[in-house]
């Protein structure tokens, strides 16, 4: 499935969703959303064989991949704020995407909470050596 | 399901409209929010599973 047929799905659903807005907004909506999902599917195919290329590589470095682990959770939360905020963006309700994404970000705070705390352990164990 | 999503989301909206019109002109506006609100129902199914669908794959693939 190369670009061009993912652009043209895009606009064909983009030229559906137009058609269909002045007469039954709700069901623009929802083609959009349709579109959308079809165009993340594609993508979540190609994000997986880019995980996988990547976890291999930080297999090879040796690095504790905890790390990575977490970094990709990340990714994820982000990625799942991010549709339904522009789902939600694109039914005009730019309250409630900007509380999704809130509620992303403290998500990711939350996951990342643990490295910090080991990051600024390591850095006080460095500074007491002095 | 693949692209046809589109074609088949846009399908019901477009005859739900289209019925709507027809109803509302003929008088029958019960009749015509009804069908409304039918097609609105059959397209949230559909669309909230292909959703569940995608959520699941996500969740796969980032191992949430």
């Amino acid at each position: 499935m190369n670009i061009f047929q993912l652009v043209g799905i895009a606009v064909v659903g983009a030229v559906f969703s137009v058609i269909l807005r002045r007469y039954r907004p709700e069901f623009a909506m929802f083609t959009a959303m349709a579109t959308g999902i079809i165009l993340l599917t594609y993508m979540l195919g190609a994000l997986d064989k880019v995980f996988s290329m990547v976890d291999e590589m930080v297999r090879n470095t040796g690095v504790d991949s905890k790390y990575f682990v977490v970094l990709i959770k990340i990714i994820g939360v982000s990625y799942i704020a991010e549709i339904s905020g522009e789902i939600c963006r694109d039914a005009g309700e730019g309250a409630i995407a900007a509380k999704i994404e809130m509620v992303g970000k403290m998500f990711i705070m939350l996951l990342a909470m643990p490295i910090i705390k080991t990051f600024l352990e390591v850095c006080i164990d460095a500074i007491s050596m002095l | 399901m693949e692209v046809d999503l589109i074609f088949r989301v846009a399908g019901i909206g477009i005859i739900v409209a289209v019925l709507n019109q027809l109803l509302a002109r003929s008088g029958r506006e019960e009749q015509a929010l009804l069908t409304t609100i039918a097609g609105l129902i059959v397209v949230l199914v559909i669309i909230v599973q292909q959703i569940g669908e995608l959520f699941e794959m996500v969740k796969s693939i980032f191992n949430l």
